[in-house]
């Protein structure tokens, strides 16, 4: 039975039967109120309180992928960025949903920012400075245009570009502190359940 | 298989804008109506609620994979589009076409972007002005007094603006003050001779067939509505070949069933009514059932602008908001151009430009983002498709749907026709921005795939001659009397207007010439 059909048929039952029934320990003990009330209770989500467990990508491109995001969207004295959304988590995880194209987009472009790291530097990418990383992705310095560019590399810095930027401004701690000063950052949104499936 | 043991007079195959149409006429006049929708009725209360996007599980990206061809689809209303893997169809990779769906009772009239515009002259009679496809077998005029009643019925908003290539309607008056970006738009183009106008819209909380047309077709008693029906095939008396009602599964159980009625509407959307008649292997004496297949081609930001005031975050009140339409101007009175027909664009103006248009990134990209909030000014194209019968659909018999029902495989592309129009329009928006005084930061013309402006059109034609179409000018199936197709599938040429306007006022026209034909027992 579902969830939801699961409480409409309680809630169709008289309480007494839908409620257990509680007895009481001690004749002489006074019973605790039972509250006739359905509850409401809270959950926390699963992001603010415990760490992913990385499954898509290897170590080095886990740590290549968590310094692009801090360099491409940084954290700001009042704008949570990728370190703060917990970005490249998020994306170890929708990365590794994705289908194969995507995920090898990610994994070879994450390859290549440590070859070249270490091609330039002697260290791989997540060692570098935002300076020393500036020539690497010099792809991002291009003028936007329709087409991708058919180099992966730069379409996949492109495409990190645009999916670090969205798992920030839709994640928990971006909403918690920019919806303070904008009510639009909100990411409140008309969310439709399935429908009698 | 079970027989439904109640004949009706006429059986509606689609709730939407159409079935709905024909249902609230027909069942006025006291005809009684059996209608069937693939899929189940939407419990407002029940079936929808506020989230935050940070409490998705996808944060909004949407399970990945899941649409591959349904662009509109995000994580907040991934569940009201037609699966893809249990409703397949086929394309050659090569020329990929986006087919979007929705099985609810109500259809794509619960979520359609409201755009009510009529169509004109120049679509109707096309072919007279350019000499190109095939005229209508009606004209603006035959239509007119059934756009007058669609109007009153989905509350279109709008402004009069006099012009032959978009006539004027029954509007709520929309006296509305445009922003100052948008009145700087409006005269540059004013000074090029480029009407524009404001956007013709339904209005109200809901729009849809289901607040606006079943409730009081429902009240008459003469409407009954069987949800989860999905329809396999209309079935005819051997005697007459006459159609005499159809075959559907249940969604859910895939329990067989079988319905009679006297007249058969299908008013399925535009290619599940042509897949249900390819199915049957009715109505195409003349061969060209699911061919002439079009829709509006969209260029989707074709070009994007900053309104350079707006800069800094925080736009003056009143420079920014707001948008309007600027109908078909091109080809009215001479051929103009490299490309024939024309096309129309959608503006507005207060958003934020995408980070895409910024070749920057760290804090400069977020300074940046800062800088333009709010003060984007972007366009859309759609354009007209030309009708050509190379572009169609046919049955896959390798590919069948959950319920075994053959699907069907598309094969549509656009050519230079439609190409040089979109290179226009980008051309044309780019030019009028800079003459607003607004910078251009992104502009392209490449139109998303066939199918994606979701006005899929043509595959079952109205015309006079029955050797080149499938339907009369009564939406009345050629072959067969008792036979009826009116949703977008009967368009013979749709122009750059969004149809379902002219869906609807098409197929209450359709619904009074079946109730007159019924009642002198013609049909």
């Amino acid at each position: 039975m579902k969830r939801r059909t699961a409480i409409r048929s309680i809630l169709t039952l008289p309480a007494a039967m839908a409620l257990p029934v509680r007895m009481p320990a001690q004749a002489s003990a006074p019973a605790p109120a039972v509250s006739n009330e359905t509850p409401d209770t809270p959950t926390v989500g699963a992001d603010t309180h415990a760490a992913t467990v990385v499954r898509t990508f290897n170590p080095d491109q886990f740590a290549a992928l968590g310094k692009l995001s801090s360099i491409l969207i940084p954290s700001l004295p009042d704008t949570p960025g990728a370190p703060d959304a917990k970005a490249a988590e998020f994306l170890d995880f929708l990365i590794g949903q994705s289908p194969t194209d995507r995920a090898t987009l990610y994994k070879e472009g994450l390859d290549r920012l440590n070859q070249e790291a270490r091609k330039r530097t002697g260290k791989p990418f997540a060692e570098l400075t935002a300076e020393q990383a500036a020539p690497i992705l010099s792809p991002l310095r291009d003028p936007w245009t329709y087409e991708p560019p058919k180099d992966p590399f730069a379409r996949f810095l492109l495409a990190a570009k645009e999916d670090i930027l969205k798992a920030i401004q839709n994640s928990r701690e971006y909403i918690r502190v920019v919806s303070r000063r904008r009510r639009s950052a909100g990411g409140m949104g008309i969310y439709w359940y399935p429908i009698n499936d | 298989m079970t027989n439904m043991n109640t004949d009706y007079d006429v059986l509606i195959i689609g709730s939407g804008a159409s079935g709905g149409t024909v249902a609230s006429v027909l069942a006025k006049k006291g005809i009684r109506c059996l209608m069937l929708d693939a899929g189940p009725a939407v419990d407002f209360q029940r079936d929808r609620g506020f989230k935050r996007v940070c409490d998705l599980p996808y944060r909004g990206f949407g399970k990945p994979g899941r649409f591959p061809n349904v662009t509109q689809a995000n994580e907040f209303n991934g569940n009201v589009w037609a699966d893809e893997k249990k409703n397949p169809y086929t394309y050659d990779p090569s020329d990929p076409y986006n087919w979007v769906r929705v099985r609810l009772v109500g259809g794509k009239s619960l979520f359609w972007g409201r755009a009510s515009l009529r169509l004109s002259n120049y679509e109707f009679r096309c072919k007279d002005h350019d000499g190109y496809g095939e005229n209508w077998p009606i004209r603006y005029e035959d239509l007119a007094p059934y756009y007058d009643r669609a109007e009153r019925i989905f509350r279109v908003s709008g402004q009069k603006a006099g012009l032959p290539q978009l006539p004027d309607g029954v509007f709520i008056e929309d006296d509305s003050p445009d922003s100052e970006s948008v009145r700087r738009f409006n005269a540059a183009a004013r000074r090029r001779g480029i009407p524009t106008t404001k956007e013709r819209r339904a209005t109200g909380e809901l729009a849809s067939s289901v607040n606006l047309l079943l409730p009081d077709a429902l009240a008459t008693g003469n409407l009954q509505i069987v949800s989860d029906a999905v329809v396999r095939e209309i079935s005819t008396d051997p005697n007459t070949g006459l159609a005499n009602g159809a075959y559907f599964i249940d969604r859910r159980s895939r329990h067989d069933y079988h319905v009679k009625a006297r007249v058969v509407v299908l008013g399925a959307s535009c290619l599940e009514s042509t897949r249900i008649l390819l199915n049957s292997g009715l109505a195409n004496s003349s061969g060209v059932l699911g061919h002439y297949l079009f829709d509006e081609f969209y260029v989707k930001d074709v070009v994007v602008a900053v309104v350079p005031e707006a800069r800094g975050g925080n736009p003056p009140r009143g420079l920014m908001g707001g948008g309007g339409y600027v109908p078909r101007f091109r080809n009215l009175k001479t051929r103009e151009k490299n490309f024939i027909r024309g096309y129309a664009l959608g503006f507005g103006g207060g958003g934020t430009p995408d980070a895409r248009y910024f070749p920057v990134y760290g804090e400069a990209l977020e300074k940046q983002l800062a800088d333009v909030e709010g003060a984007g000014f972007t366009f859309t194209t759609m354009g007209e498709v030309l009708p050509r019968y190379e572009n169609h659909v046919r049955i896959d018999k390798n590919v069948s749907d959950a319920w075994g029902i053959p699907a069907l495989h598309v094969q549509a592309k656009y050519t230079d026709n439609e190409f040089e129009m979109a290179k226009d329009s980008m051309h044309v928006c780019e030019e009028l921005c800079r003459e607003a005084g607004f910078e251009v930061v992104g502009k392209h013309w490449q139109m998303v795939p066939p199918g994606e402006s979701i006005h899929e059109l043509g595959t079952c034609r109205m015309g006079n001659d029955p050797k080149t179409s499938v339907l009369n000018a009564y939406n009345q199936s050629h072959d067969i009397k008792n036979l009826f197709v009116v949703d977008g599938s009967a368009f013979v040429s749709g122009g750059s207007q969004n149809p379902t306007l002219t869906i609807s006022a098409l197929a209450m026209r359709a619904a009074e010439y079946m109730a007159e034909k019924m009642r002198t027992r013609e049909i």
